[in-house]
């Protein structure tokens, strides 16, 4: 994995770097596993995997800021860190689904909602933290059909895997 | 309130059962079409949350028969086979003392709605 596999934008956005990409792929693996699909669709690179990596890098950068050695931990003390601290978690989706929400838009030409991007991409777990959080992005609950076309768009947007149109 | 609620149990990474997430009765106002939901560990994979959502939503699972939702993770996660009942004085507030003493974390208080209840008491306050 290399960092020009990601969307170029984010990438200077956010000034990620190989060790926030190293980070990811580091906390990840802690986490859920070499087998894990998160790492997998990291991998892919693209925009979806932009999305991957924007999540954990928002997320970590958070988490590192409060605890600069917690990668050199237990599994069991980062999941009890990052359950602590899970307004990082809530931060990282915002960012993440207000950038598949643009990402969609820019390739399909349609606008999709956070709400069913969530309950499409993460779960109602998700969907709910999101949804009761303070954090300032527009979520509605959304209906069975909006969350079932958010799927097919979710899954036309990983079929691009590292093409990226503008 | 009484809601009733089922804990639930994983053993991933290693073969120690220990408690993942609660699973409940849904009295709150979103999400009408899950009767049950649950709180997970955070760092729980997202496809298996979106398993037991789909679980959940299609066969419309009460809390009594809560365990078909594990579907193809049963071989990880386990459910209490006890029922138990929790009380409060709304469903949001008993699911936040559920998340405190089964998955050990409080829910942050937002600060605009610190700042709200601030400027429904007429107190003076800054953003600062």
């Amino acid at each position: 994995m290399k960092l020009t596999d990601f969307d170029p934008d984010i990438i200077a956005a956010y000034h990620v770097t190989e060790r926030d990409l190293q980070n990811a792929v580091r906390y990840i693996t802690i986490l859920q596993g070499r087998e894990s699909q998160v790492l997998n669709d990291l991998a892919a690179g693209g925009y979806y995997g932009t999305s991957v990596l924007l999540h954990e890098v928002v997320e970590l950068r958070i988490l590192l800021s409060r605890d600069p050695s917690l990668l050199q931990r237990e599994y069991d003390d980062i999941d009890a860190f990052l359950q602590a601290n899970q307004d990082a978690h809530v931060q990282a989706l915002a960012v993440e689904y207000d950038y598949l929400r643009r990402k969609i838009a820019l390739v399909f030409n349609e606008i999709v909602g956070c709400g069913e991007l969530v309950c499409a991409n993460a779960s109602t777990n998700d969907f709910r933290m999101l949804f009761e959080s303070d954090v300032e992005v527009p979520i509605f609950e959304p209906s069975a059909a909006q969350v079932m076309r958010a799927v097919e768009l979710l899954a036309g947007l990983k079929a691009l895997g590292r093409e990226m149109p503008k | 309130m009484m809601v009733k609620y089922r804990i639930l149990q994983s053993k991933w990474p290693d073969e120690r059962w220990k408690i993942r997430g609660i699973v409940y009765e849904n009295h709150g106002k979103i999400l009408r079409d899950y009767p049950i939901l649950y709180s997970m560990m955070l760092s729980d994979p997202k496809e298996i949350k979106r398993h037991f959502d789909k679980n959940i939503r299609e066969r419309q699972l009460s809390i009594e028969n809560a365990e078909e939702a594990l579907g193809d993770y049963a071989d990880r996660y386990r459910l209490s086979p006890e029922i138990y009942t929790a009380e409060g004085d709304s469903f949001n507030d008993i699911v936040a003392d559920l998340e405190e003493r089964h998955l050990g974390y409080k829910r942050p208080k937002g600060l605009r709605r610190e700042l709200a209840v601030l400027a429904e008491s007429g107190q003076e306050y800054r953003l600062d």
